[in-house]
């Protein structure tokens, strides 16, 4: 039963990176696997991304830039995180 | 709002800006104002020897296409399109193309400066430099 309970708590996400991020991590996307109620300020912390947050990265979850850091990511959810852009 | 009316172009090759021209609704227009953003091959007497364009691209046309549609509404022109390229871009190429097709020149102009600006707002694109004396990524708007 536990260990039922422990397959069913897991999701997966994928995560992208993008410019000086993608460059700094040395990785485009993760594929990675959650205890459900997983915040995106656990994968910031995670991923050790806090103070590029007051740098004016940006999170966006589904394709919804600019999500609350709070939200409790879904099993196949996509979690893109956004450095400054620089476009033009 | 036809087909013809928003052209969003994202390229990995050449932008050719009369040819991108060519493929516009203009019917009805006494106007067409236009942007190219081209490599500047210096910097503050450094040279550059390109720029690299990183790119959401699964987002990034919808976000040109969303804010290509919302020029027309708020200016009241006819037809618009959007180009910019991704990938390594030489000095004197063209990064970017805006056209804007408009009855009188007035609100062509305010669209096209309008289109600019959110571009490098809101658009996924991230932009480092090459240079003699390395490689950095720009910050912020350029």
């Amino acid at each position: 039963m536990r260990k039922q309970e422990s397959i069913d708590g897991a999701i997966k996400v994928k995560l992208l990176f993008f410019g000086p991020l993608a460059e700094k991590l040395n990785q485009r996307s993760i594929e990675l696997s959650l205890l459900y109620g997983t915040t995106i300020n656990q994968i910031i912390d995670r991923f050790e991304l806090k103070s590029m947050i007051s740098d004016g990265l940006v999170v966006a979850l589904d394709g919804d830039i600019g999500v609350d850091l709070d939200t409790e990511v879904k099993d196949s959810s996509e979690i893109a995180f956004l450095p400054p852009v620089s476009g033009g | 709002m036809s087909e013809k009316e928003v052209i969003i172009r994202i390229e990995d090759q050449n932008l050719d800006p009369n040819f991108l021209r060519s493929l516009m609704d203009v019917e009805g227009c006494g106007s067409i104002v236009s942007f190219v953003g081209l490599t500047r091959g210096e910097d503050n007497g450094i040279t550059v020897k390109r720029l690299e364009f990183d790119a959401w691209e699964n987002k990034l046309n919808h976000v040109l296409s969303d804010i290509a549609k919302t020029s027309i509404e708020k200016f009241g022109v006819k037809s618009v399109l959007v180009a910019h390229r991704v990938g390594a871009v030489e000095p004197s190429e063209p990064i970017v193309c805006i056209h804007v097709g408009s009855k009188h020149r007035k609100a062509g102009f305010e669209a096209c400066s309008w289109l600019i600006n959110q571009l490098k707002l809101q658009a996924p694109l991230w932009k480092k430099e090459v240079r003699s004396d390395g490689e950095i990524w720009k910050p912020g708007l350029g």
